[in-house]
């Protein structure tokens, strides 16, 4: 790994080259651009007039197409400017109430709840239907929306946005195992957490390949049909959002899996139930998302102490799960 | 920077990620600022030392200097040394002063005179940098000439005569190459990548550049790569900060009723002052995928058989066949009980990147560019003809497609009975050997018996020397 602060004793070499026609070379020294120079900075909100539209006037994107002209080059309505301030409202951070009379270190427990008419999922494969493992259809594929009676919503990822910078407990655990089963990817929704050997099995009679598509790094394999032993891999980059998994060979196989660089991330039960236990202390940013509502809360704050235990139901539109 | 030469025309820009109109502008101006920091423009490159490229022509140290004789030990290997190489002192009293000037070089010595008389001398072991970033701006200079039309100024795939193209050009920004010999999990090895810019692509429009010279081809892999990790970069930042600044995002946020407009871009300022933040983000995006390229350049990323090729024979060519018709292979799901390309996935729906189901039925590769499996009777490998070629795409799958790595299904026990026995990958071999008989098949495959035009012969002669032997019959 890079230290981090090598950053700071790189050099940057500046070489200048003129294209498009005969290649000339400058006939000087080579520009040296020491470190320091490249910490890029951007003024205070208060020192510029409009903070929406002049953020530093050292930066001006080279696409700018008013360039030239200083008084254009505002590239935001002023309408929005206006909505902001009329939505704006005193500063009570978007949080949850705490229960008093809890002891322990903070918690943060909810719920995730369908608002409105749930719509009426079919099941992905029906039992019998014809494809070409007939073995898939033994069982039907059911939707992967998982509703409870009383409209708890599974499967939602509710995960701490940044692991704070020190004090994240090292992963020591088990092993975790994805199996293929029923042509169904057994869990849908998993958290797993960076370098945390991750067992990929194969109970079918068929063949499976699993492919692995996330922002950081991406692994497609197949394995081998009735695989006990299962191939393991490790996923060894978090991500910001779980990431997509696949089997090639039969299309409405999918599954969600979010690598995570701390503990503090759960997946919601099949009643909408999810628990994060252990809270450091501080005020942390939590991302709510689910695969058809997408995000449920961008960041949604936590103020965790000890003896704190944060409660908190999110509703989420039904209308959004139908699409 | 001004064009020196006038009315060359327009300078070259590097074009935005397509993503990257969805931010904010006052995000937009911090993804540009970080890309021109750490990598410049296409006529003012920054040539920045994070990055595990040879970006000079040669490194090293002070071993002798006074007057104009200067002896310096290089880190090999490097590249060739000319009279008008520049030497940027690196390190020592002469640092930051001006440059010197190499008028004549002995490559067997390391000694150079130069231009003119050092006014000062510098110590011995003090750092030097031959060339100065002269790799990439040769690079540059070739892959304007020779690629750019396709590949686009950014590496992007776009230029300007992509859109008449299928398949398309390859879009480097995700740091994901298709045809290499390393392992599923690994990045192409700087091997792979200069095999196929000396080959091309057989049955695509990438040419062949065989006329390269060795500095020239190192010159353009080195670009490449650095084109490839700006445009990561590129968008692995406008991929973080979408998440909170992308117009949708703010829109959401001050929706939910506690932000405005003025906290939001607030909020973003000081992240980009905190250097635990937006700083810090950026460089663990460069650390993951600098470790990543290094970590492919190192031999146990290859792709290495455990046994020699099975020589082909009729039992071979059989096993071969049985294996690629196995239902728990699947590899005729895709193409075709008779190789064909046809298979059935190529007619299923299949889901893009956000899980919507795509338009077209079929396959798609990582770009979303819908993919045809190869019709294996054509005889034309993209990824090469070698055996090891083709022994590397079913071992470690075509990366950034649906086809994926076969090693944990095809490698086993050499005596099934004998959990004790050692691994053996002849069960590939025996695929291989199968591929290259197809085009000479008369028959189907998985039908009759099998007639095939002397298939040992001309699979065993499709080797690394005389492959055009095959393609031609
Ligand atoms: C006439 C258009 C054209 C030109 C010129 C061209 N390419 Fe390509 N290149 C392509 C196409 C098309 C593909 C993708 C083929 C495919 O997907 O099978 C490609 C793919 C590639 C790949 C990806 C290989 C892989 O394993 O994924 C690299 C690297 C590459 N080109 C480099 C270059 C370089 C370097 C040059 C200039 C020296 C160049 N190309 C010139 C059309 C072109
Ligand atoms: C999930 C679908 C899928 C499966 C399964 C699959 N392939 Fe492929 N295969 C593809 C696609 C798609 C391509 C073309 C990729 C591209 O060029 O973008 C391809 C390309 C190939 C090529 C051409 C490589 C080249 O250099 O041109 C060979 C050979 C090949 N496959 C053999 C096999 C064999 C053998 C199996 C079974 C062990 C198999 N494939 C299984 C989808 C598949």
């Amino acid at each position: 790994m890079f230290a981090r602060f090598q950053l700071q004793f790189v050099l940057l070499l500046t070489v200048a080259i003129f294209s498009g026609c005969t290649p000339q070379f400058r006939r000087e020294k080579t520009e040296v651009k020491s470190a320091s120079d490249v910490v890029i900075h951007f003024d205070d909100l208060s020192s510029s007039n409009n903070s929406e539209e002049t953020p530093d006037e050292a930066a001006t994107p080279a696409t700018t197409p008013t360039a030239g002209n200083e008084s254009t080059t505002a590239t935001t309505p002023k309408k929005e400017m206006v909505a902001a301030t009329t939505t704006s409202k005193p500063d009570v951070a978007k949080q949850a109430p705490t229960t008093t009379g809890y002891t322990g270190p903070a918690k943060f427990v909810g719920r995730v709840v369908v608002k409105g008419d749930v719509p009426l999922f079919s099941a992905l494969l029906a039992k019998g239907a014809a494809t070409k493992d007939m073995f898939c259809s033994e069982m039907a594929v059911p939707n992967e929306t998982v509703i409870s009676k009383d409209g708890g919503l599974g499967n939602v990822f509710v995960y701490m946005k940044k692991a704070p910078r020190k004090g994240v407990p090292e992963y020591s655990g088990e092993p975790f195992v994805v199996n293929q089963k029923g042509c169904i990817f057994i869990p849908h929704a998993q958290i797993v957490r960076v370098g945390q050997p991750f067992i990929l099995k194969n109970s079918d009679p068929v063949a499976h390949n699993v492919r692995y598509n996330g922002f950081a790094s991406q692994f497609n394999d197949t394995v081998v049909s009735g695989s006990t032993d299962g191939l393991t891999k490790v996923i060894e980059f978090p991500e910001r959002l779980p990431a997509g998994m696949v089997c090639d060979f039969h299309n409405w196989m999918s599954a969600y899996v979010l690598p995570v660089d701390h503990p503090w991330a759960a997946v919601t039960d099949a009643d909408g139930n999810f628990e994060i236990t252990n809270l450091p202390e501080g005020k942390w940013d939590f991302v709510i998302w689910h695969e058809k509502a997408l995000y449920i809360e961008r960041s949604f704050k936590v103020t965790a102490a000890p003896n704190t235990l944060i409660e908190k139901v999110f509703e989420v539109n039904a209308s959004k799960l139908s699409q | 920077m001004i064009c020196l030469i006038s009315g060359c025309g327009g300078q070259p820009e590097f074009s935005h990620s397509e993503k990257f109109q969805t931010l904010k502008p006052y995000a937009q101006i911090y993804v540009d600022q970080v890309l021109d920091n750490y990598f410049g423009s296409p006529s003012d490159m920054v040539a920045w030392d994070k990055l595990p490229l040879e970006l000079h022509y040669g490194q090293g140290t002070v071993v002798e200097a006074s007057g104009r004789m200067l002896t310096v030990e290089l880190q090999a290997p490097h590249a060739e040394i000319t009279a008008g190489t520049e030497v940027l002192w690196d390190s020592g009293i002469l640092n930051d002063k001006d440059s010197a000037w190499i008028l004549e070089w002995d490559e067997a010595k390391h000694q150079a005179k130069l231009e003119s008389p050092l006014a000062t001398n510098p110590e011995v072991g003090d750092a030097v940098i031959l060339g100065p970033g002269q790799i990439l701006a040769t690079g540059r200079m070739l892959y304007a000439e020779h690629c750019q039309h396709c590949h686009g100024v950014a590496g992007d795939g776009n230029g300007p005569t992509a859109p008449y193209l299928n398949p398309r050009p390859r879009d480097y920004r995700k740091g994901i190459f298709k045809f290499t010999t390393t392992q599923s999990s690994k990045r192409a090895s700087r091997e792979d990548l200069s095999r196929i810019v000396e080959d091309g692509i057989p049955g695509t429009y990438m040419p062949s550049f065989k006329l390269l010279t060795e500095d020239e081809m190192t010159s353009i892999i080195e670009y490449v790569m650095w084109l490839s990790m700006r445009g990561e970069l590129e968008n692995q930042l406008i991929g973080l900060l979408a998440d909170s600044y992308s117009v949708e995002a703010v829109e959401d946020r001050i929706a939910g009723g506690d932000e405005t407009s003025d906290t939001i871009h607030q909020e973003f300022i000081d992240a980009v002052n905190d250097p635990d933040s937006f700083p810090f983000e950026v460089d663990t995006i460069v650390s993951r995928f600098t470790s990543e390229w290094v970590s492919s350049q190192e031999p146990d990323a290859e792709v290495q058989p455990l046994t020699p090729r099975t020589p082909s024979s009729d039992e071979s060519i059989a096993k071969g066949r049985e294996l690629y018709l196995k239902p728990s292979l699947k590899c005729a799901q895709c193409h075709g009980e008779a190789g064909l390309g046809d298979g059935s996935q190529t007619f299923a729906v299949s889901k893009d990147a956000a899980g919507q189901d795509n338009l077209t039925p079929g396959l798609y590769d990582t770009w979303g560019n819908l993919v045809k499996p190869r019709n294996l009777h054509s005889g034309i490998y993209r990824g090469g003809r070698r055996p090891i070629d083709l022994y590397s795409r079913i071992y470690a799958g075509i990366k950034g497609t649906p086809m994926p790595a076969f090693s944990s299904t095809l490698l086993r026990k050499s005596n099934p009975e004998d959990s004790g026995s050692e691994m053996t990958d002849e069960d590939i071999w025996h695929l291989v050997n199968y591929i290259y008989s197809i085009p000479f098949e008369d028959v189907k495959a998985g039908q009759g018996g099998s007639s095939i035009a002397n298939p040992v012969k001309d699979a065993n002669t499709a080797s690394e020397e005389d492959s055009e032997e095959v393609a031609v019959n």
